[in-house]
């Protein structure tokens, strides 16, 4: 009888735990500056560390301390779920300006193109800054015969192709299928864990084509085991192992774009003075030549857009996804 | 010839780590290595994700010098708990806990610890000469592996499991797929679909591996002593002679130290979780080869070492597609590389033509590293078996704090903790019903890898899990002989059974 008492007790104490956590009741006040006062500021990565989203965050995180008064940035890794376990994780919490998000392509894509998602991310957040852009890039094994996009139709219609994406309905699985659809025809996507995995199918043959960022596949590229055969967007890159990719513009197919982005928001309800602090902390980072040079060298293009702009840009990349999507009827659940 | 001149540029490489500068990061990474990774929780990657920072200063080779002694020092620190507290840091040490653990209640944690040194070194200087020759060769081997192979492995795994890891094959059944059913909480990977999550936001990313461990293993073992399950305030009396092996332990040993290394190189090449089922595989092996299979589970020092060998051998055939190819296929793995990445350096197929200086010098410092290991860690066999000399009512208590931090470090979540407390509750009853820990652990482990695996070969053959395993033999042959093993180690069960019914 003791015995199972004293497990008893043990539980009990346990759950008081939880009764401490999370209750510090700080009433928002929106008159005048406000900053965090050297408190703790999280800044959730819907990434893991290290994958070239981290990275760019972290190079704001450890090179821009001084744009940031009174404030200890901490970076937050909530990978998972093709970034909505770490979208979810921020939209959720308390707007007190101690919770910042990392908001990328995801948000817009997630919610738009399938229809598991517990949130609609884009319409919870209050826009800080758009950072920075990027492109993808179309990859084959060079042993394929396929050498652009006319190809790789082509190889669509009169075969079923297999395509390794990281995951449904995101980036690296919607244009393919989009593109397969505009000419007719179809492609088996494949959900690997991650870009790497993904290459790792295609050079192993388990695959066809992937599209990745161009820094994840840019080393296969060099050895020549994997062909870059467009990039999705309207320039070319300028790096000199992708400078003689055509984009898909040049080849004829105008409507297969993707431009990715990275930016950062607080959650929906967050008083003005915290956003307009956030504001002038990020221009003044992002201007920084330091944290742009890291952001170029991880394959990203900084294009800083203010808090107005990026709304009006997240309002665009939603409708011009939402008509993608529409297009596409289900094909991508 | 060529098997040679690789031997030749590891000499260079060993000596282009031996600068006083390069020796003095090795010895420290080591040592916060295996200090950090002694406590539960934070693990191998952890560990390292911790001291990444830490070499942001310093030219590149010495940086991935210091970080493979913290890479290995941590690894080591995960069998010491494994051993002397039966709290695995990692899924490889999991089976570590089954000999190691009984040695150290006898009073011979010295020498399970001292066994475990060893053996790790062996299983490291095995694997190192296997990443040295094989590197480049074996390069293309993991990306072998397809969707249908990993789904045919894991089956073969989950079976392992129910028969390696309990003794009663039913209930080993039972607590595997309970670890699946458990392994599935949360968002899904492949449709993002909610499962099991009641609406709790927390749960979306589902039942941490390592917080589980944390659960069943450390918190359930605290509710024994409670419980009184366990001969507590007894203080463990032990001779010095009892911490290094003997001469008769390493003849005893040798020969299950070289089989296992082998067997967990091989296997580490197959992606993700070759190494954890490797040690599981290994440790199946050598009881069916000792002469006296029923010392295993008791105290055996072939059980430590068969595992300990296995598991770092493994991190050399694991690290064959990264260095060769740039593709980190564990999380570990991928902590690695974002450490190279930080250094300038990108893994990639050109990776050891082009930077042959750094390949080298890497391997040359593993080497190195492991010597280092067992150096600084054969003297620390005393203090930390003296560890159990410390009053239980005094001990108990710093390991529940112990386990409540590293719980806490994992996400910095309050949450976990909770999770933790219901998993120990939950481990508890399932240990007093006599079921076991390892078996639902690991497939709790294997399980993401196995639904991915599932769900990509059901896309790939539309549903037809027939032609899958046609059209990719290597994957049917594996399921096959998986079915077959069930089969035959259900009938045996089941003879056993009758048996013991029948002499009642």
């Amino acid at each position: 009888m003791k015995r199972i008492i004293s497990v008893m007790l043990v539980l009990c104490l346990s759950l008081m735990l939880f009764a401490q956590g999370g209750s510090e009741a700080a009433a928002a006040d929106s008159s005048g500056a406000w900053t965090p006062k050297g408190g703790n500021v999280n800044i959730i990565v819907p990434f893991g560390a290290g994958g070239s989203s981290d990275l760019t965050v972290r190079a704001i995180v450890n090179n821009g301390a001084k744009y940031f008064p009174d404030t200890t940035l901490v970076v937050e890794n909530v990978p998972g779920g093709g970034c909505a376990i770490g979208l979810t994780k921020f939209v959720t919490s308390k707007p007190d300006g101690f919770t910042i998000g990392n908001t990328s392509t995801p948000m817009v894509v997630l919610p738009t193109s399938t229809t598991t998602q517990p949130y609609v991310y884009y319409e919870m957040v209050e826009p800080i800054c758009r950072s920075a852009v990027s492109t993808f890039v179309v990859y084959v094994r060079s042993d394929s015969g396929i050498y652009n996009l006319e190809d790789l139709k082509n190889e669509i219609l009169s075969r079923e192709m297999i395509l390794a994406c990281n995951s449904k309905g995101g980036n690296s699985h919607w244009e393919m299928e989009y593109f397969a659809m505009k000419n007719g025809g179809d492609v088996t996507a494949v959900v690997y864990d991650g870009g790497a995995s993904a290459i790792a199918a295609v050079l192993g043959g388990h695959a066809d084509i992937t599209v990745q960022a161009p820094n994840d596949g840019r080393e296969y590229v060099r050895s020549g085991d994997l062909r870059a055969i467009a990039v999705l967007n309207t320039e070319r890159l300028t790096d000199s192992v992708y400078a003689d990719v055509p984009t898909s513009v040049e080849q004829g197919y105008p409507w297969l774009t993707n431009v990715g982005f990275q930016g950062f928001s607080l959650p929906k309800g967050t008083p003005q003075n915290i956003i307009d602090f956030y504001r002038e902390c990020f221009r003044n980072a992002l201007a920084d030549p330091v944290i742009m040079e890291e952001t170029e060298k991880l394959g990203m293009i900084p294009a800083y857009l203010d808090a107005d702009e990026f709304s009006a840009f997240i309002d665009e990349s939603v409708a011009n996804y939402k008509e993608i999507f529409s297009a596409l009827e289900g094909r991508l659940d | 010839m060529e098997i040679l001149s690789s031997f030749i540029l590891l000499g260079k490489g060993i000596l282009s780590c031996l600068t006083l500068q390069n020796l003095l990061c090795c010895t420290i990474g080591s040592l916060i290595g295996s200090l950090i990774g002694v406590l539960p929780g934070i693990g191998i990657s952890g560990t390292v994700a911790i001291l990444l920072p830490v070499t942001y200063g310093f030219d590149p080779l010495t940086a991935l010098i210091m970080l493979s002694g913290i890479y290995f020092g941590s690894a080591y620190g995960g069998a010491i708990t494994s051993i002397l507290i039966n709290i695995p840091g990692e899924a490889t040490s999991i089976v570590t806990c089954f000999d190691g653990n009984p040695l150290a209640k006898k009073g011979k944690g010295g020498k399970a610890l001292s066994i475990s040194a060893i053996s790790s070194f062996l299983g490291g200087c095995i694997g190192i000469i296997g990443l040295t020759i094989f590197a480049t060769m074996l390069s293309r081997v993991a990306l072998q592996f397809g969707k249908v192979e990993f789904f045919a492995i894991i089956i073969f795994g989950l079976v392992l499991l129910t028969t390696v890891a309990s003794k009663n094959m039913l209930k080993g059944l039972i607590v595997v797929c309970l670890g699946v059913l458990i392994g599935c909480i949360g968002l899904d990977e492949v449709f993002g679909s909610l499962r099991f999550t009641f609406g709790v936001v927390d749960l979306f990313k589902g039942v941490e591996f390592v917080t589980f461990i944390m659960g069943v293993y450390g918190i359930t073992e605290l509710l024994f002593a409670i419980a009184g399950e366990e001969e507590s305030g007894e203080i463990m009396n032990y001779s010095k002679a009892d911490l290094y092996p003997t001469k008769s332990d390493f003849k005893a040993i040798w020969k299950t130290v070289v089989r296992c290394s082998c067997l967990g190189f091989g296997m580490g090449l197959i992606p993700g979780c070759g190494g954890t089922l490797a040690t599981f595989f290994a440790y199946g092996l050598e009881r069916s080869l000792s002469k006296h299979p029923e010392e295993f589970g008791e105290g055996s020092i072939v059980g430590v070492a068969a595992p300990e060998a296995t598991n770092n051998a493994a991190v050399y055939g694991s690290m064959v597609p990264l260095l060769s190819l740039g593709i980190p296929f564990s999380s570990s793995m991928a902590i690695m590389m974002s450490a190279f990445i930080v250094h300038g350096i990108t893994p990639g197929p050109l990776f050891i033509t082009e930077h042959p200086d750094l390949f080298w010098g890497l391997i040359g410092s593993m080497l190195i590293g492991n010597i280092i290991l067992l150096i600084i860690n054969l003297p620390f066999v005393g203090i930390w078996a003296s560890m159990l000399k410390v009053n239980f009512s005094i001990l108990m208590p710093i390991i529940t704090m112990v386990t409540f931090a590293g719980g806490y470090a994992i996400n910095g979540s309050v949450f976990d903790l909770g999770v933790m407390v219901v998993c120990g509750f939950f481990g508890f009853f399932l240990n007093v019903c006599g079921y076991n820990m390892a078996a639902l652990a690991v497939s709790l482990f294997l399980c993401g890898t196995l639904e991915d695996a599932f769900v990509g070969t059901m896309t790939l053959y539309k549903g037809n899990l027939l032609s899958a395993f046609i059209n990719r033999p290597i994957g049917g042959v594996i399921f096959l002989a998986a079915i077959i093993f069930f089969l035959y180690s259900a009938g045996k069960n089941f003879y056993n059974f009758a048996k013991t019914k029948n002499t009642k």
